[in-house]
């Protein structure tokens, strides 16, 4: 294990093994605890499969264990790090490893049970079927018959692992990602060294609940496994860490950030010459410039709505501009890399009024595990441009940013820095709450999650220790943005020059804090006007749109149904916004149900609706559900979709049970889709001849084989 | 002795208690066809089925002897087998057969017949719950079974949905979460901060020496210009930013009034 030569590091391997463990070749001390002479300590593999950050943070938070121990090892997602150990155990690769593989994962779910994107090649390998049931097993491919239990030996099994799964257990597929996987490496033969462990986001106190227990056994784990002789046990607190990254000052020009405000009051974004945060060409994401930026619901709705119309940008004035987005299907996304507000970033600029915001920083490599962040401007961020375009601050922050603020706060493994006297108290206080919220997971909810404050503002709160905070600790802190997804409301199969994206802005008040919380990304679509340009990916939907002659039942209310509004084009005969008079043969029926407050304040799309209506009568049909009407909508009591469905519930049988119909439902996740269920079962039950049991069973079914799919969002 | 199995069978071999030797003669007997038996001792075997690496895998269940099996123990067993396959149990001759009928019946295993020599077999059924079932009232219409699985365009990956046991299907049993940040802070506890100058902490530890509950508490302290971190859980300034040092201490227009 290779420690950085920092100039001002004081840290001293905590533990005296640095040479001994991971490195190959018998260590000595690995003989304490294994009668086996001269055994060679396995190759350790720390990595995640992760769709929003919180299994890679999870992983991280092990992975700062083993390098403060001084373990070597690879660090990575699954698909970076995870298919060589894999295929190493599995002899699949010609190598002369012969070293025990031993991998600690952290992997969530996503979609309708899937894997999240960066470990879908591992997920290929792993469910393969050219790997072999006892492959990993380590003496040849049988299962010993005298080991009854089938789990292979801790000893001689090519691959041990620990696994855990973060998922939510309001979706029916629950963990699926990590218990398949689970399932899949022991019957291959691999050892697992403890049970699995299921994080949940509905549990009491979050996911956390479970992983907190999973990472003490896994310290225990690895101590024992690589004879680790440490003072401290379970997470050191304490112990020293390398920086991830090292960050220095460029002394070069300082760079100019500027903003537009244009007289309508909108903002058009452009961060000066350093340009948005665009990683590189390989990741698939591009530029895109807003075309339009509309608001859909009525002035004086509560809710603020946006139509937003974008079209692919040049990345440079030499590379010809692409003028055509690629091709896409009704049901896949827009990922959008979206920024931070001004506000933010200068209220927190002045909380760290100790560093300077304009001057050039260069990051470089580090630590083995950590290449230098592909995103970011090659002359150079400054702290302004990571604070506006690469930070996450409006995040909640989690344990492990506790942890690291509390390291930076006692200045563990950097040189210490000096404080006032009339600091040097606050700053224990502050210290003392920081270790409290790292070990208590009630009061962490109860100051962060429940009311969820941002970084920006848990900063605040902490000004000593946040006036310690280094360049070169950053990194270490503070987490990248993430994408956010937007399902895509219009059509493009065949190449277009724009495509629509229908975004809800989200503002509301928590108990507690005094001011809104604001979605970071459909803050920054809205006031992001015409001309901005924006980091954007298309993805790939995980909705399966079935074929043209399947009847279908579109569920969407609210802004679900902007991928109905793409696939409804699609089926009856509209090619790239022309109308045909004539649907496109053979066509089956598409029934849709839609849910909003009132038909004048919130009504998506309501004139395509009615003129697909006059066109289409009879492949075509628009199902409305007010829940606030006024006495002159024509609707007296308040109404949901699933009442819509019920009332309908004939129809539905028949689309689905006659036809062979299909269901999708799109929409926010929570009551709805249970409801939803609800609905079509007694649909079911009472038009369809069947009772509960048998309704629940086949929709069951249905969702296992896609027929009833739901693309729901939080 | 038993047939042979054939070569592609997933096998195990239940036991209770038996000499080595007949054992070795029955794995010997079964295996010559080139299939894979595993030796399980029955009451370690039913103690942990659920987290068998075979789950929901194995061709045919045998017992080397007869196993005293009562409706529950089969049940738990049913699930070890792949949807078809088969158990064959040998019977003592003071077995009733068709009371072990009934069990595995109730247990849900199908096709109960008696082979020769006093064994029982019996299979799982082919279907696995959720399954489709005939349509009663309404005619079957044109068969349109439209289906996509997860592994749709991955020729050479294994069906992962079979990987999944009933177990893994059921929802968790999941504590319910305490509502969201009351105006009192963490689900009902009444903190006293540091340095309290309230006099809620003397309360709360002469309230906890005579085991009473903590009584309300006032609203000063002295840690209010702190932040949230510091704040006790009663304080009037809970979700503003800290004071900057001589900022008048005011309580916003509207924080005053009741929430309800």
């Amino acid at each position: 294990f290779q420690q950085p030569d920092t100039p001002h590091s004081t840290m001293v391997p905590p533990c005296n093994n640095g040479e001994e463990s991971g490195t190959g070749g018998g260590g000595t001390s690995s003989q304490l605890h294994h009668p086996e002479p001269a055994r060679q300590p396995p190759q350790l593999t720390i990595a995640y499969g992760s769709e929003t950050g919180v299994a890679q943070d999870a992983a991280l938070t092990l992975y700062n264990f083993a390098r403060s121990h001084g373990l070597n090892c690879r660090f990575g997602s699954l698909d970076e790090v995870g298919i060589v150990a894999l295929e190493t155990a599995a002899d699949c690769l010609p190598s002369n490893d012969l070293r025990q593989q031993l991998l600690i994962a952290a992997c969530s779910t996503t979609g309708q049970g899937d894997p999240p994107a960066n470990m879908r090649k591992f997920w290929r390998l792993a469910m393969s079927r050219r790997l072999t049931q006892g492959c990993l097993h380590g003496n040849g491919s049988s299962q010993s018959a005298n080991n009854p239990h089938g789990n292979g030996d801790s000893a001689t099994a090519r691959l041990r692992f620990c696994l855990i799964g973060f998922g939510d257990s309001s979706y029916l597929q629950y963990n699926f990602v990590a218990k398949k996987l689970h399932r899949r490496l022991c019957l291959l033969g691999a050892n697992s060294a403890c049970p699995l462990a299921l994080a949940n986001d509905q549990d009491e106190l979050g996911p956390d609940q479970a992983f907190l227990p999973f990472a003490e056994t896994v310290s225990a784990l690895l101590t024992d496994t690589f004879s680790v002789r440490c003072a401290c046990v379970g997470s050191c607190l304490d112990a020293p860490l390398p920086p991830l990254y090292r960050v220095e000052a460029i002394a070069a020009e300082k760079s100019t950030d500027s903003t537009h405000t244009t007289a309508a009051n909108q903002v058009v974004v452009v961060v000066g010459a350093d340009g948005p945060r665009l990683p590189p060409p390989e990741t698939g994401y591009q530029l895109a410039r807003i075309v339009a930026n509309k608001r859909v619901t009525a002035e004086d709705h509560f809710q603020d709505t946006r139509l937003i119309t974008l079209s692919p940008a040049p990345t440079s004035a030499e590379s010809p501009s692409p003028t055509l987005w690629s091709p896409f299907q009704p049901g896949d996304v827009l990922q959008v890399l979206p920024s931070n507000s001004q506000s933010a970033v200068s209220s927190l600029l002045s909380t760290l009024s100790h560093l300077d915001p304009e001057t050039r920083l260069r990051v470089s490599q580090s630590d083995p595990n950590f290449p230098p962040p592909p995103d970011l401007p090659p002359a150079g961020p400054t702290l302004r441009w990571l604070l506006t375009n690469y930070f996450d601050i409006s995040c909640v922050p989690r344990r492990s940013f506790f942890e690291t603020l509390r390291r930076i706060a006692m200045c563990i493994g950097d040189e210490v820095a000096t404080t006032t006297e009339e600091d040097s108290s606050r700053l224990d206080m502050e210290i003392e709450r920081l270790g409290e919220f790292v070990r208590d997971v009630d009061e962490l909810a109860a100051y962060c999650n429940r009311p969820r404050r941002t970084v920006a503002e848990t900063l605040r709160d902490f000004p000593v220790s946040a006036s310690r905070i280094r360049l070169s600790r950053l990194f270490d802190l503070l987490r990248p943005i993430q994408p956010r997804s937007f399902s895509i409301a219009s059509l493009g199969q065949s190449g277009c020059s724009s495509l629509d994206l229908l975004v809800a802005v989200v503002r509301y008040k928590s108990k507690l804090m005094s001011e809104p919380r604001l979605g970071l990304c459909s803050n920054y679509l809205a006031s992001a006007g015409p001309g901005s340009v924006v980091t954007v990916r298309l993805q790939r939907g995980t909705l399966r749109v079935p074929p043209v002659d399947v009847p279908l039942v579109l569920v969407g209310p609210g802004t679900g149904i902007a991928p109905f509004r793409g696939l409804v084009q699609q089926r009856h005969g509209v090619v790239n916004g022309q109308g045909d008079e004539a649907p496109a043969a053979g066509s089956a029926q598409t029934l849709v149900f839609f849910g909003c407050r009132h038909p004048e304040k919130d009504f998506y799309f309501q004139s395509d609706w009615l003129e697909w209506s006059r066109l289409w009568p009879d492949k075509f049909q628009l199902a409305t559900a007010f829940s606030r009407p006024t006495s002159d909508s024509g609707q007296q009591t308040k109404c949901y979709v699933q009442d819509r469905i019920r009332e309908l519930g004939a129809d539905v049988a028949k689309l689905l049970l006659l036809g062979g119909g299909a269901v999708i439902v799109a929409g926010s996740s929570g009551a709805m889709p249970r409801e939803v269920l609800s609905a079509v079962q007694a649909a079911l039950t009472v038009h369809g001849g069947f009772d509960e049991a048998e309704a629940a069973g086949m929709l069951a079914e249905w969702q296992r084989t896609g027929r009833y799919q739901m693309e729901t969002w939080s | 002795m038993p047939a042979a199995l054939t070569a592609d069978s997933v096998a195990m071999l239940l036991w209770r208690e038996a000499t080595p030797e007949s054992l070795s003669e029955l794995m010997a007997a079964l295996t010559t066809g080139g299939a894979r038996v595993q030796l399980e001792q029955l009451d370690r075997l039913l103690d942990s089925v659920g987290q068998h690496p075979l789950f929901g895998g194995v061709t045919d269940l045998i017992g080397a002897h007869p196993l005293g099996l009562g409706r529950e123990q089969l049940g738990r067993l049913l699930p070890l087998l792949r949807p078809g396959g088969a158990v064959r149990l040998p019977l003592a001759s003071s077995e009733s057969l068709e009371a072990i009928r009934r069990d595995l019946t109730l247990a849900g295993f199908v096709g109960v017949e008696a082979e020769g020599d006093g064994m029982l077999v019996a299979r799982r059924p082919e279907y696995a719950l959720g399954s489709s079932a005939p349509l009663k009232s309404l005619p079957a219409g044109p068969a349109k079974v439209w289906q996509v699985s997860a592994n749709d365009d991955d020729d050479g990956l294994i069906d992962t949905d079979e990987l999944l046991t009933e177990e893994d299907r059921a929802p968790p049993v999941v504590a319910a979460a305490p509502s969201c940040g009351e105006a009192s802070g963490a689900a009902g506890k009444k903190r006293a901060c540091k340095n309290c100058t309230c006099g809620l902490a003397e309360e709360e530890a002469a309230a906890a020496a005579a085991g009473a509950a903590a009584p309300a508490p006032k609203s000063s302290c002295g840690n209010c210009y702190l932040g949230d971190a510091f704040r006790c859980s009663s304080c009037p300034y809970l979700g503003l930013p800290p004071f900057k040092p001589g900022e008048a201490v005011t309580i916003p227009a509207g924080r005053l009034a009741a929430d309800l």
